[in-house]
This record gives C-alpha cells, sequence and structure tokens, in this order.
C-alpha cells in the first residue's frame, strides 16, 4: 500500500499544511512566551511602585513605632481587598506594622532586605489560601530606613491567558484564511504547470503506426518538463527511423525478389504447353507463392499498422469474394458469400482483414473437392465463416496449423506452411479469436472473429 | 493498337512486348520515365503499361505528369511493391488498374484488354469474348456469326460481363446500371435476366459462360472451364 500520496498536487496540499501549521504553532508560543515575559517584568514594577508608595505614608509616632496612613484609596485596596493585597514594613529596630498578623509573622521572619529587590511568591498563604507574589525591598520612611514587602495575588498567567485569548479572538481566525488562500495558490500554479503536461498527454496518445512523424510541442511547457518531452520526441525519432529502415528493406527486398522471378514466370509461359515445362510452372508458382508470404510476414512483424478504424465487414468479404472469384473458378470451384443485412463494423485495418480472409479462403479453395463450394458467411456479431467440403483438419493437427512453417503430413498443398500463421497474427493484433472446426458435410470450417467497433 | 510499356527490366520488357505482340498489339518499349513522358508527347497509344520502380524516378510520376496535362489514356500499374497503402496511391494517382509482380503473362493480356473495353476505348465498341460479339451501338449480339435476340435488360447484362471479361460484376452494380431510381426493383430480377441470358447463350453454342458468384454477383469467362 502506498502511504504518500503520487498525485503532486495532493502532496503538495498535504506538505504546506504541515508547516503552515507548524508556523502557526512555533508563532502562537512565541507570542504566548514573549507575553508573560513581558507580564512578568510589568508586574515587578508594579510591586516596586507599591512599595515605594506605601514607604511615603510611614509616620513615626512615639516609641520607635509607626503608623501608615493610607489615603482613601489605598485604604480600600489593603483593607477591603485583603485578601488579594498585602504590605508590611519592618523597621531596623524590628517593629513590624502589616496589613494583616500573618503577613506580619510573614514579614518578620523574613531576612531584612537587601541592596537588590528580592521577589517571593507564596503559595496558599494565609486565610484565602491564595498564591501571592511579591517583592521586599529597602525604602527610606519618614520614620528611617525600613524594609517594605508588598504582595498580590499572582495572575502573572491570566496575563498571559488573557493575551492568548486575545490573539485567539482578534488574530488566529487569519490563520486558517492564509493558509487557505496559500493552498489555493499552490494548487492554482500546479494546475497550471500541469494543464500543459496533460495537453501533451493527449496529443503523445494519439500519434499511432500511421501518425509516427508527429511530434509534442515543448511551447508553454513548464521548463522542468522540456527535458523530458524532447527526449520523448527524440525516442520518437528513433523509432520512426527504424521503421523507416525496416520498410525500405522490405521493399527493396520485395523488389530484388520478385524482379527475377517476373522473369523466370514470363520466360516459362513463353514455352509453350509441355509436362516438363508444366512441372516448372508449378515449381515457380510455388516460389511466388512462398517469397509472397515471407515479405508479409516480415511485413507484419516489422510494420506498425493502423487498427483504429471501424471497418465493414460485409465490404472486406465481398471484395475478397469478388477478387478470389475468377482464380476459384479457374480452378472448378465456387465461392458463395452470406452477409447479414446490415453492415457489421469492426476495429481493424480494412487491408490486413482482408488479408487474413484471403488466405483462408485460399486455402479453402486448395482443400476442398472440384465444382464444390466455399461458403463464407459474415456474421453480426463480427465474426467471418469459411467452410469448406475438404476432408477436414484432424483434431491432432488443430494445435499446430496456425505455427510458422507448419505443414500437415498428408497435404499435397504447395504452400510453404506460413499463411495460417499470417492469419492469426493478424487476428491476434485486431484483439480477435480464431478456431478451428469441423464444417457441416465433414470440411475444415474456421471462424475469425473481430471485435466490434 | 499502340501500347507503351514503360520497364527498366530490359528481359520483362521483351516478355511483354512478346506476349501483348502474340494477342495483337503493337508494343513501343522505354526503360525510364523521362522517355516515357517524352513518348506519350509524341504518339498516341491506346493504353500505357507502367512499371513503378524506374531508375529516374518514380512511375506514379510518370502517371501525376500525363493526368496533369489531360491525357485520360488508361494506365496498367505493374509494381514489385504490393503494401495496401502503394496501391491506393496509385488508384488516386490516376492508375486505371495495377498487378503485383510477379503476374502471368495471360493475366496481363487479359488485363490489358478489359482496359481498352472499357467504354471510349479502343475495344469499347464491339466487345469480343471467346464466339460472342456484341455491338454496344448496333445493339446486336452475335455468337458464332448468328444474330441472337436480346431483350434490353439482358443485353445490357451481357455488355457489362464483357467489358469486365474474367472479372466479377457485382450484383449491385448491375442493379444500380439497369435499373433507374424510380424503377421498381424486385429482389430477384437480375438473377432472373441472368438466367435467361446464361440459356439463350448455352442454346446458341456461346463458349463463354457465365458464374455466379452467390451473394456477390456473375462473371464471364471466355472458355467454358
Amino acid at each position: 500500500m502506498r502511504m504518500w500520496p503520487q498525485s503532486l498536487q495532493a502532496q503538495l496540499a498535504v506538505r504546506l499544511s504541515l508547516v503552515f501549521l507548524a508556523a502557526a504553532a512555533l508563532a502562537v508560543a512565541a507570542l504566548v512566551w514573549q507575553g508573560s515575559i513581558t507580564a512578568d517584568t510589568y508586574h515587578n514594577d508594579k510591586l516596586l511602585a507599591r512599595a515605594t508608595e506605601i514607604a511615603r505614608y510611614v509616620v513615626p509616632v512615639a516609641g520607635g513605632r509607626i503608623r501608615v496612613d493610607l489615603p482613601p484609596k489605598l485604604k480600600q485596596r489593603y483593607d477591603e481587598a485583603r485578601a488579594a493585597n498585602l504590605y508590611a514594613v519592618r523597621l531596623g529596630n524590628g517593629y513590624t506594622i502589616a496589613s494583616g498578623t500573618e503577613f506580619a509573622a510573614f514579614a518578620e521572619r523574613a531576612p531584612a532586605a537587601a541592596e537588590k529587590p528580592r521577589y517571593i511568591s507564596l503559595e496558599d498563604f494565609g486565610k484565602s489560601g491564595n498564591d501571592f507574589y511579591g517583592v521586599t525591598m529597602r525604602a527610606t520612611t519618614a520614620a528611617g530606613p525600613a524594609s517594605i514587602t508588598v504582595a498580590r495575588v499572582s495572575d502573572a498567567d491570566e496575563v498571559a491567558e488573557a493575551l492568548l485569548w486575545e490573539f485567539v479572538h482578534k488574530v488566529a481566525w487569519l490563520v486558517p484564511l492564509f493558509a487557505a488562500i496559500m493552498l489555493a495558490i499552490a494548487i492554482w500554479s500546479i494546475r497550471r504547470g500541469l494543464h500543459a503536461v496533460s495537453a501533451v498527454s493527449v496529443r503523445a496518445a494519439t500519434i499511432d503506426a500511421d501518425t509516427i512523424g508527429e511530434r509534442l510541442p515543448t511551447a508553454g511547457l513548464p521548463t522542468e518538463l522540456v527535458p523530458l518531452v524532447t527526449a520523448v520526441n527524440s525516442a520518437f525519432d528513433r523509432l520512426e527511423k527504424g521503421f523507416a529502415v525496416q520498410r525500405q528493406f522490405t521493399a527493396n527486398a520485395a523488389h530484388e525478389l520478385r524482379t527475377p522471378l517476373t522473369m523466370l514466370t514470363a520466360g516459362l509461359d513463353e514455352l509453350g504447353a509441355d509436362a516438363s515445362v508444366e512441372k516448372l510452372r508449378g515449381d515457380a508458382a510455388r516460389m511466388n507463392r512462398l517469397v509472397d508470404q515471407l515479405l508479409r510476414v516480415a511485413r507484419l512483424d516489422a510494420m506498425p499498422m493502423n487498427l483504429k478504424d471501424a471497418v465493414n465487414l460485409n465490404e472486406i468479404a465481398t471484395d475478397v469474394v469478388a477478387y478470389l472469384a475468377p482464380w476459384a473458378i479457374a480452378r472448378r470451384r465456387e465461392l458463395g458469400l452470406e452477409v447479414p443485412e446490415h453492415p457489421v463494423l469492426v476495429k481493424g485495418n480494412a487491408a490486413a482483414i482482408a488479408d487474413a480472409l484471403r488466405n483462408v479462403i485460399e486455402n479453402a479453395v486448395r482443400h476442398t473437392p472440384e465444382h464444390t463450394e466455399v461458403r463464407i458467411a459474415v456474421g453480426a456479431d463480427g465474426s467471418v465463416t469459411i467452410d469448406d467440403s475438404g476432408t477436414g483438419i484432424p483434431a491432432t493437427d488443430r494445435p499446430h496449423i496456425f505455427d510458422r512453417f507448419w505443414r500437415g503430413k498428408d497435404t499435397g498443398s504447395p504452400g510453404a506452411g506460413l499463411g495460417l500463421s499470417i492469419v492469426a497474427e493478424i487476428v491476434r493484433m485486431h484483439g480477435g479469436d480464431i478456431d478451428v472446426g469441423d464444417a457441416p458435410g465433414g470440411g475444415a470450417s474456421f471462424t475469425l472473429k473481430f471485435r466490434p467497433a | 493498337m499502340r501500347l507503351l510499356v514503360v520497364e527498366d527490366e530490359k528481359r520483362i520488357a521483351e516478355l511483354v512486348r512478346a506476349a501483348l505482340g502474340r494477342a495483337g498489339f503493337v508494343v513501343d518499349t522505354v526503360g525510364t520515365a523521362a522517355d516515357a513522358v517524352a513518348g506519350l508527347a509524341l504518339a498516341t497509344y491506346d493504353a500505357v503499361i507502367l512499371d513503378l520502380g524506374l531508375p529516374d524516378g518514380d512511375g506514379l510520376g510518370v502517371l501525376a505528369e500525363i493526368r496533369r496535362l489531360g491525357d485520360s489514356t488508361p494506365v496498367l500499374v505493374l509494381t514489385a511493391r504490393d503494401a495496401v497503402e502503394d496501391r491506393v496511391l496509385g488508384l488516386n494517382t490516376g492508375a486505371d488498374d495495377y498487378l503485383i509482380k510477379p503476374f502471368d503473362m495471360s493475366e496481363l493480356v487479359a488485363r490489358t484488354k478489359a482496359l481498352l473495353r472499357r467504354p471510349g476505348q479502343a475495344l469499347g465498341v464491339v466487345l469480343e469474348a471467346g464466339n460472342v460479339i456484341l455491338d454496344t451501338i448496333g445493339r446486336d449480339v452475335r455468337v458464332a456469326g448468328t444474330v441472337v435476340p436480346l431483350p434490353r435488360r439482358e443485353l445490357a447484362v451481357l455488355e457489362h460481363l464483357m467489358r469486365r471479361l474474367g472479372r466479377v460484376v457485382p450484383k449491385s452494380v448491375l442493379e444500380d446500371k439497369l435499373y433507374g431510381i424510380d424503377d421498381e426493383l424486385e429482389s430477384n430480377a437480375i438473377p432472373v435476366h441472368v438466367s435467361h441470358l446464361r440459356k439463350k447463350l448455352i442454346d446458341a453454342g456461346a463458349t463463354p459462360e457465365i458464374h455466379t458468384v452467390r451473394g456477390v454477383g456473375y462473371l464471364l469467362t471466355e472458355k467454358a472451364r
């Protein structure tokens, strides 16, 4: 199973989404962290200010004692909201005054303030059981130097949380929006790039045996794809050249073989009717047939062929029967054709199908007795059946008759054993079937089945 | 009747000339495309036998050139190629028929005569097959010199069979030629005409024979086989 999608688009979408999520998470974390640092500093400054403020309201009273005269506003903070705000003032002589006895006890126990302010954390403190955060600093009061401690309920986390919520409310909705926009842009550019690719693919799919000279255009393609298309084009070049060489070779071979055969045939025609000349004519005819079939085999092996047309089997069969009829009649055999009323369209190459039919019908004429008819019938399902009235094909021979150069033991036929192998090859190229059986009345029956168009 | 044979293989040209000569034709032979074009410009030929593989060019070039000049002399193409594309190309360029090498001389003579038997060609007025003679102008048929009276449509069937002597004439072609669009055509009209015609020819002692290619058409052979 493939875990990672093969599609460029899907890959890019997944990767970009992951990157964007990671970036968004990092940004939020950094913001919260920075927020909490800022909150801490803000707190510390605030606490120092409070301690300094307290120092201002220290009033000396007789006997080395002091009073703290807070104005109403501060009084409200430290009296009424005493569960949240604490202060304590300790003089050098140990006299301590505080906003509550618990805090006073704490301040008395604590060491005296040093040069630098000392920050303190109190967990689960006093009656309220709140956590407190505070500072102890040295300050000069009207009653001389004192250690002043102030504390308040720690709410630094709340500030950070508030910042985070603020971020979420005001900014965070932008994250998925940006992600969506980025993805859309990425997919759009990929689509644009790939559009050219699919156009080229469509073009490449149409290149066929008979359009092998065509090339794929590189214009408008993304530069990354140009090398691929160029390489495909040069592969086409080599293929076309190979075909051209092959075609030239078979054309030359055909000409070189047929010219002397023509001279031989024509020369024998000049000699008149003599038993030995007749034998030589038979030999020459056999040679002609062999050369003809060898060239056909070579072409089938080497040449690409257009097999995509919808061709009418009725027409092809009619043409082939009309072409072969004079030859069959000269041999005192008849041909009969039956076709369905409507055209039978199959997918393939008309010339190749005609070649296959011609071969099978020629064979049938060679094997059917004098004054009998070879019966050719086109079926509406895209098949052609050829029945003769000969001796038929023994079941043991049937698996071999389509092999190249195979010949039955007792056949007096002049063939080289190539005809049926050519037929089988043509039918195979068309994705069809060939079947051999017994004709009604005992001869051989060949059925060539093609694919309906 | 004068024929031009364009063939660069001297021996084949000689054999073709001999065979056509025996059939009663006057034959000129040339070996190059240039000589062929020049020859056709100088003299009038009744038909041309044209080999496709010539030393100074393709025979199809010669064919295209003479057709371009408006010359409608029938042309029989000889070729050692047999790829179907070549055949189609030949017929599209204006060849009237083709023969693939190697061929029988008797086939060459028969095909040449068939070309000349077309309407308007040298053998197209008085058609001959064995002991049957059909005068296409006088509209009469003689078997061994004796006039055999034939109804109009039977005579037309015989004319088409004689023009394409030795080759199949599709039944559909006969239907098209014998009956107009408005004529009512019984499905067995042509077979009935052919069967009457066949009987009359046999009764008159004609040597040619009408063969039926069941499902396709009819064929006249010169001698009974």
